[in-house]
């Protein structure tokens, strides 16, 4: 097959995904490069736990469409929870790669360089129902790199893992982007998106809030999520091009007629507060907005 | 394929779910063949419907013994929910192949009958169980977890299913001749047993047609369940 040099691996169209009345996702759009890693950040139930099963073809967007340069492109992928499954981690992987169409021997090497590199071995014939949550989450993982997938998609890859085991997954994942291989991965550690991610993809009510590319070092800064009433249109706009401003949106769902909601960076918090008093407006909440504001090139307050 | 049969078998073994109807089904038999001699083919129609309740009842505790993750990760390394889903229905299919040959082989082995059965009859056997155990396995694909939340619900369906269709043949004498058409909604469970029963007397059209009908009604209902399940999510835990 011949690909287009500027082709994206993966190509979101503006996805949406309804549960009934309930929108989790909303226009999602995202390019998964080649060799790249993206951070899927925001909130609990913002979205990036449904948007990393649509890109592994586990849930159906509702709307939009998810474009794979390669149909067959084999993805690897680590869910949030593994349970402790009846099998030890041998076995498991062995039906693993069996299943995937791994050659015997071949499977067997990679078993023996997965279990080696998350320092298993010695439990590769226990059960699995035996293991801790960080022993089950590095099976997890194995599984998940078990084919060498050009794409790699990981929700919250860290969750369980203790600090050596951290460093030796992201060292792999490193690796990983070094030999070609796509990488999406929703995270809440700033520490991993900034030492892995090309590109941060924010989520917030199952919106794209922002979108930061580049080749730079992430300075990962707090934000605040503040929601305020009773503000014009032309008010509005001059609080978003305020310095410190994120992202804005209509939040008349929650909090009724006419209220909007705020990102802005917390170190411009209290003098943005002061802009909507003094514009008139009233303020209904402000709440830390961690996984949501995240800006490149500053320092964090 | 057979790497995917295989792991979903061991799979199976290992959750124990598969004890409690496998030893229903092994109890049900040899009640029925504690006293022989045994009359051939109405011995064989009461075990062809033990074989559809096992089925049924094996059907749904195989196709829930996954841990919804399990299921995921497959998926994804199959790169096809109905892939997954094929894989499963086989795995039952062979299931019911090997319990069917076992409940028509095993009165012959313990020589529970008084006559020869007999090659024509014990086609009629084979077939009459393998009709009868898809036709309950089909009837379990509905009513697996990921398509009835509540499994309280799903038994009391597959209950009153099974009821309607072991009475099948007496329901629709019931029914109003403008509603007779609905007949073929009902599982064919009690025309395979009449079938089977009556073999000895019934020309071999009508009994080919029997069966013909339940293969037909199971591959049906199998092949809805695989061109649903493609589209299904399977995000869910």
């Amino acid at each position: 097959m011949r690909h287009e040099p500027d082709m994206p691996l993966v190509e979101v169209n503006s996805i949406g995904k309804c549960y009934g009345k309930r929108q989790v996702l909303d226009g999602i759009c995202m390019r998964v490069e080649r060799g790249a890693a993206t951070a899927l950040i925001g909130r609990n139930g913002s979205g990036k736990s449904t948007l990393l099963s649509i890109l592994a073809g586990l849930i159906q967007p509702t709307s939009g469409q998810v474009i794979y340069e390669d149909p067959k492109v084999t993805i690897g992928y680590a869910p949030e929870i593994f349970p402790g499954l009846k099998f030890t981690p041998e076995q498991y992987l062995q039906s693993i790669g069996r299943i995937s169409g791994l050659e015997p021997l071949e499977l067997k090497r990679r078993i023996g360089e997965l279990m080696e590199r998350f320092h298993l071995a010695a439990y590769r014939s226990h059960p699995m129902p035996s293991f801790s949550k960080g022993m089950l989450q590095k099976v997890n993982l194995m599984q998940s790199l078990l084919m060498q997938p050009k794409l790699l998609l990981l929700d919250e890859p860290l969750s369980g893992l203790d600090q050596p085991a951290q460093q030796q997954l992201m060292e792999l994942l490193l690796e990983r982007k070094r030999e070609g291989a796509a990488i999406v991965f929703t995270v809440h550690e700033e520490q991993m998106a900034q030492a892995l991610a090309d590109k941060i993809h924010m989520l917030q009510g199952g919106r794209t809030v922002n979108q930061i590319t580049g080749k730079e070092p992430w300075q990962l800064q707090r934000s605040a999520y503040i929601v305020c009433s009773g503000l014009t249109k032309g008010q509005q706009l001059s609080l978003a091009s305020r310095p410190g401003f994120l992202s804005w949106k209509e939040v008349t769902e929650e909090f009724g007629p006419e209220h909007t909601g705020f990102t802005v960076k917390r170190s411009v918090s209290d003098d943005f507060l002061r802009e909507v008093l003094g514009s008139g407006g009233s303020i209904l909440s402000v709440e830390p907005g961690d996984g949501q504001g995240y800006t490149k090139g500053e320092t964090a307050p | 394929m057979m790497a995917l049969i295989g792991y979903m078998l061991r799979s199976y073994t290992r959750s124990q779910r598969y004890f409690a109807p496998f030893a229903a089904l092994v109890i049900a038999v040899m009640m029925l063949y504690t006293y022989k001699p045994n009359p051939i083919m109405n011995s064989y129609a009461a075990t062809a419907v033990i074989l559809f309740v096992g089925c049924a009842w094996i059907g749904l505790s195989f196709l829930n013994h996954e841990h919804a993750v399990q299921r995921q990760v497959v998926i994804v390394h199959l790169r096809s929910a109905r892939l997954y889903c094929t894989g499963g229905l086989l795995t039952l299919v062979l299931l019911t192949l090997l319990l069917a040959a076992a409940l028509v082989l095993y009165p012959l082995a313990t020589r529970k009958f008084a006559e020869p059965v007999g090659s024509y009859r014990l086609l009629l056997a084979f077939g009459g169980h393998i009709a009868m155990g898809l036709v309950g396995i089909s009837i379990s694909l509905f009513l697996q977890a990921s398509w009835v939340r509540k499994s309280s619900y799903a038994v009391g369906l597959m209950l009153g299913i099974m009821i309607i269709s072991i009475g099948g043949t007496k329901i629709t004498g019931l029914l109003p001749e403008a509603l007779v058409p609905l007949r073929l909604l009902i599982p064919p469970v009690s025309a395979v047993m009449d079938a089977l029963m009556n073999a000895d007397s019934l020309a071999g059209g009508v009994l080919l047609t029997t069966f013909a009908h339940a293969f037909l009604y199971a591959a049906l209902l199998a092949g809805l369940y695989l061109h649903r399940s493609g589209r299904m999510d399977y995000g869910k835990i």
